[in-house]
């Protein structure tokens, strides 16, 4: 089964935002952003900018009709900067134009003045100045503080982990235009369509039956687009309607870099207490979250951070302590993980630190503590059918991680300036928003009384299969040629209030959904089809490859029936919702169950570093993941070969540099580096694990969206073991990425005076 | 102002700016296959053949190649039966949310015009210039590998 | 940059196109992408030259003559099928990417010199000569940059170099990232006659002063067979002083310069035998 896609794809024929035909009369919006982390606003003058050539006009805070505020989870982020800005890139001014030159043109004529103010960059700092998003979050079990004297070996350090820039390849974008019936429609380049239309909903001052958010496609989201594109929907929305004329705005690269918000960078303390034999005892970990200025779904990301704190380990005692600090940075986002690589990072840093202080190899640390069947996460969830030995041994055996040892260490031993290292690193994710609320999802299924059919769903389609994976399972509900099942672009007067397609679960709940909705709409049919073939109930009628059987027997067709359905007044549409049971999480204790199950899986990553230049390049990443009953194996692959890409490039040569000014160095591509053709490991061997079934994912599959992304933590080890066999005295700093410049600055610390 | 291109075999009247570039250009005459996304030649989602050569349309002027004779990827000729290389990232699910998906198939098929039968890192090296964040490059290498497979070098 | 009036002019001739640069704002465009990378502001105009077909490779004698506004692919191509040029080869295949080696012409990466270009060291330590348009003698690379000819108003019309089969050359560049900006470019260019170095050029680009040579290394490296002692002499001479960034420091890149040099001394000594 193949992306739905595909075909137009490959002949430049798939639309997205900025490819749409616009009517005449299209203004432009550039936006006039701030050119300082932390400032007043003492003055600004738009005279000169607004008799410029082809300007149509200046928004500002001034003009909103509703309430100027776009933040999600706190209500703490201006749309439009009134007095005071907090991060250079913040949307100051809406400059509208005929044409984008006449734009960037007036945008250099307005004038400001700033009162600059202390800029904050580290979330220490921030710390420290009492600057957070809101108070800290704690998740405990056991008792850590009595447990240190009960360890034989206790064990305290820091690691760091960066930005990353999501570098979707089509920018943040949106086109709106009034609509005639009153209300407005917009085309966004988004993840959530309801969060633009309850956010322009907001801006706008009008109900959101108003506003209407429709979405075909987009060009990789990665979670920059899960709340980050309301802002853009919104300044779309605010022009168009203030100035009654269809409007569009697309960033630039840059303009994309510089403004909109990352990864989380983390800085953590970590403290492991472990006994002779290598069990770990108790874990307690601080991380300081740098938010940004202000929380978008930094309260969300930190949730995640906790409750993968231990990554696929048992620890009876575990204090995590999770702090989300302001800071004057763009704020920061969703980005595949949330929050959970960074934590499962630190515990990660935690036992190879243990496994160096210890003289115990650090997968014999891993492999001593990963969780069993029937063990409880601190959270409260109890790990069930779990797949994580599993996946652990067949990795070791499978790919023989022994000889794979030994095979490295005889090069390290016959070569001085190259030296190899590996990793294994085991993934356990858990699957669900940690909101409970956020999931659900709907669908909604017509079949036309031709038998085609139109799906509905809020999922998004930005290359991940979910619309694939609708369609398939559409298809085989009614068991019809899949040619019949056409799904409709997203749009919010179709599917309403739904969630973001995110938390890797949209083909799970919208599946789901559609599945839900397409056996009601069955049902009938079986009915009708009893009717018509004089039978006293359905239960000896099946609909087969575009038949209706009675018994073993074809009577009808598909088309046939859905006409004796039509004819006969049934009602041939359906919607439906599907809210994921058995989940809940009581934030007044912080125990529950907050994930339907749990994505596993295991990687050995095996690298190879020039010891003289830095540079490293990667043999192989090997991999036993549980799809549970995979839908689609190329989409599979495909998402998983994806993410670990992009897990290895957030752990090596992704860097985002700010400096102390609040300033992006890394602004552009030819400064921030993503993984390029060359850049791919020479092996990627991916084992789906057999026999596994997962009655929580649609069709008994698994989400697999952000999970691979994890294993490219192991790349950061496998690097660091090469270092150490360069040289093992040294004890390396726990700070990722692990560029090459960073790897050369620990192999020749005597050669570097300033470091950045 | 206006002038006169030759694109896709097709001589066509564009409206464009004397300082624009050519993915200005054909993007603001309707040929949005040609993607924007980046504008600084590091992402190769613009790519365009320039009299059968690829090139990033972002660091070109348009009115410097005015005479010359310029493919999109919905107008790769079919001496060479393109589709089998638009039939092979289709097959091998080379392409997801599909941004970066012409500009791939641009390079793909360039370079197998001129070596039919690539090895991998002549593969890596036709494709240097093209970003993709959503394959990790894995199946685009394939699909090049399988229409090459496909293809006849006798068909040059 | 780009405003509604810039003219476009499509000269017939170098001598025509030389005049028109001289206008205030209108400069030349030979079908590069210098001019998009760097922004100039208060253009005014253009002079295509592409079209001139100075994108020409031809042997001349004693000489190998690159028109400037060959491609770097077109140099790429022609070197490997004639089997010349190795170093210069080298270190233009690893420059950007396939799609802009493409666009990227000789003369757009010498003029100016741009801090993305790659072909400096190499022609430098190849002794490459440049032939000006309107301009009589020769001149050379390094006198193109101390003299600051740079800096008129110009045009490049080719460069030329010697095709001497007992010259061997190596570059190396110092990037960490297979499509980066290069932080230097080591070039070393060896005259050898049975298996002795008669000449030898060592230039560095992307130091203080834009590029060096380093004459006390090549005199060590003169009238030697490259044993190790003289390799660790020149080693010794070879320190080149680079401006402060926010990525490495001076003395760091200094380290790695020493390394690249000698690597490439001794690769050389193999290509020697």
């Amino acid at each position: 089964m193949k992306n739905y896609d595909s075909e137009k794809h490959v002949k430049g024929e798939s639309q997205f935002v900025d490819d749409l035909l616009t009517p005449a009369g299209l203004l432009h919006i550039i936006v006039f952003a701030s050119t300082v982390a932390h400032a007043k606003i003492l003055k600004i003058d738009y005279s000169e900018a607004l008799n410029s050539i082809g300007v149509a006009g200046i928004i500002t805070s001034k003009d909103i009709p509703g309430e100027n505020q776009i933040g999600g989870i706190i209500q703490d982020e201006p749309l439009l900067a009134e007095e005071y800005v907090h991060f250079i890139g913040q949307p100051i001014a809406l400059v509208v134009a005929d044409t984008i030159l006449h734009a960037k043109d007036a945008s250099v004529k307005i004038k400001i003045e700033f009162e600059k103010l202390h800029v904050i960059t580290d979330p220490r700092e921030a710390f420290q100045k009492g600057e957070l998003i809101m108070s800290p979050r704690i998740f405990a079990s056991g008792d850590v503080d009595s447990t240190w004297l009960k360890c034989d070996y206790v064990i305290e350090g820091t690691a760091e982990s960066g930005g990353q820039e999501h570098l979707y390849l089509e920018t943040q974008g949106a086109f709106a235009y009034p609509l005639e019936t009153g209300g407005i429609r917009i085309i966004s380049s988004t993840q959530g369509p309801t969060q633009v239309q309850r956010a322009s909903a907001k801006v706008l001052g009008l109900p959101m039956n108003k506003v209407e958010v429709d979405v075909t496609r987009i060009g990789g989201g990665f979670g920059g687009k899960e709340d980050q594109a309301s802002t853009w929907g919104c300044i779309a929305a605010l022009a168009a309607w203030k100035l009654n004329k269809p409007v569009k705005i697309i960033l630039s690269r840059q303009d994309d870099m510089r403004m909109t918000g990352k990864r989380h960078p983390y800085s953590s303390d970590f403290k492991i207490g472990l006994s002779s034999a290598g069990k770990v005892l108790a874990y307690e970990v601080t991380f300081y979250q740098n938010a940004g200025a202000s929380a978008d779904l930094s309260p969300a990301v930190l949730d995640r951070t906790l409750f993968h704190a231990v990554n696929s380990y048992y620890v009876p005692n575990v204090k995590a302590t999770a702090i989300s600090c302001r800071t004057n940075l763009p704020p920061n986002t969703a980005f595949r993980g949330f929050g959970g690589p960074q934590g499962m990072f630190v515990m990660e840093a935690a036992l190879y630190k243990a496994s160096e202080v210890m003289g115990i190899e650090y997968r014999k640390l891993q492999e001593l503590n990963l969780i069993t069947e029937g063990d409880t996460f601190y959270y409260g969830q109890t790990i069930e059918n779990s797949t994580i030995q599993r996946c652990w041994q067949e990795t070791n055996t499978k790919y023989d991680v022994d000889s794979i040892q030994e095979r490295i260490e005889d090069f390290n031993r016959n070569n001085k300036l190259f030296k190899k290292g590996f990793s294994l690193m085991p993934v356990c994710f858990g699957i669900s928003f940690t909101n409970t609320f956020m999931n659900q999802a709907s669908a909604l299924v017509h079949v036309y009384s031709d038998g085609s059919i139109s799906v509905s769903t809020g999922a998004i389609e930005m290359g991940q299969g979910v619309n694939m994976k609708i369609r398939q399972t559409v298809a085989s509900v009614f068991s019809v040629d899949i040619e019949l099942v056409k799904i409709e672009s997203t749009n919010t007067t179709r599917a309403a209030n739904t969630s973001p397609t995110a938390a890797s679960a949209g083909a799970d709940m919208n599946g789901k959904a559609a599945e839900i909705a397409s056996n009601i709409i069955l049902e009938k049919l079986l009915n009708v089809a009893a009717q018509k073939l004089n039978v006293k109930n359905n239960s000896s009628i099946t609909l087969k490859d575009g038949y209706v059987y009675l018994n073993s027997t074809p009577e009808l067709s598909w088309f046939q029936l859905v006409q004796a359905a039509f004819q006969s007044r049934t009602n041939l549409s359906s919607q439906a919702q599907y809210a994921v049971p058995g989940i809940y999480f009581d934030r007044t204790i912080n125990k529950g169950k907050p994930f339907a199950y749990y994505a596993i899986g295991t990687a050995i990553i095996e690298v190879t570093l020039d010891c003289l230049r830095g540079i490293y390049e990667f043999d192989s990443v090997k991999v036993v993941h549980d799809y549970g009953k995979s839908f689609s194996f190329v989409v599979d692959r495909g998402q998983t070969e994806g993410a670990i890409i992009q897990g290895l490039g957030w752990m090596t040569i992704e860097e985002i540099i700010y400096n102390k000014d609040g300033k992006l160095i890394t602004d552009a591509l030819s400064t921030y580096k993503v993984p390029d053709i060359h850049f791919t490991p020479k092996e990627i061997e991916i084992e789906f694990l057999e026999n596994v079934k997962n009655d929580a994912g649609i069709k008994g599959s698994k989400a697999i969206g952000e999970p691979p992304l994890m294993y490219g933590i192991g790349a950061f080890f496998a690097i660091l073991n090469a270092m150490k066999a360069f040289n093992p005295d040294k004890e390396y700093k726990l700070s990722a990425p692990i560029t090459p410049e960073k790897v050369l600055c620990e192999l020749y610390p005597e050669n570097v005076n300033s470091l950045v | 102002m206006r002038q006169v291109f030759k694109i896709n075999s097709v001589e066509k009247e564009l409206t464009l700016n004397p300082g624009d570039t050519l993915l200005q250009t054909l993007r603001d005459n309707g040929y949005t296959e040609v993607k924007c996304g980046c504008s600084e030649g590091e992402c190769g989602a613009c790519l365009v053949l320039l009299e059968d050569m690829p090139v990033n349309s972002c660091q070109v002027f348009a009115m410097s190649v005015k005479d010359k004779k310029i493919s999109t990827v919905k107008g790769i000729g079919n001496l060479f039966h393109p589709h089998i290389i638009q039939k092979a990232f289709v097959e091998a699910g080379a392409d997801q949310c599909g941004f970066c998906t012409p500009g791939m198939v641009i390079a793909s098929y360039a370079l197998l015009k001129k070596n039919p039968k690539p090895t991998k890192q002549e593969i890596n090296e036709a494709l240097d210039g093209n970003l993709c964040r959503c394959t990790g490059y894995v199946k685009i290498i394939e699909a090049v590998e399988n229409a090459a497979a496909i293809l006849s070098p006798k068909v040059i | 940059m780009m405003s509604h009036d810039l003219q476009w002019y499509y000269p017939e001739k170098i001598s025509e196109a030389l005049k028109l640069i001289q206008k205030e704002g209108v400069i030349l465009h030979a079908g590069g992408t210098r001019i998009l990378k760097t922004e100039p502001r208060n253009l005014k105009g253009f002079v295509d030259i592409s079209h001139l077909k100075l994108n020409y490779i031809k042997k001349e004698v004693k000489n190998i003559i690159i028109g400037a506004g060959c491609t770097l692919s077109d140099v790429i191509n022609y070197c490997k099928k004639t089997n010349s040029l190795d170093g210069l080869c080298m270190a233009l295949a690893e420059t950007a990417s396939t799609p802009l080696r493409n666009r990227i012409t000789i003369g757009g990466s010498l003029k100016d010199f741009p801090v993305w270009s790659s072909l400096y060291s190499p022609l430098i330590a190849l002794d490459a000569k440049l032939e000006l348009a309107g301009v009589k003698e020769l001149c050379s690379l390094e006198d193109y940059v101390k003299k600051n000819i740079i800096k008129s108003k110009h045009i490049i019309k080719q460069v030329v170099i010697k095709d001497d089969k007992d010259i061997i050359c190596r570059v190396m560049r110092f990037n960490l990232v297979r499509f980066e900006y290069p932080i230097f470019n080591v070039a070393v260019a060896l005259k050898v006659k049975d298996k002795v170095v008669m000449d030898s050029r060592i230039v560095i680009t992307g130091v203080k002063g834009r590029f060096h040579r380093f004459k006390q290394s090549e005199k060590v490296l003169n009238g030697s067979t490259l044993t190790d002692e003289v390799i660790a002499k020149s080693t010794e001479y070879f320190v080149p002083k680079f401006h402060h960034d926010y990525k490495y420091s001076p003395e760091y890149r200094e380290h790695i310069a020493k390394v690249y040099f000698n690597d490439i001394v001794k690769e050389l000594k193999e290509d020697m035998k």
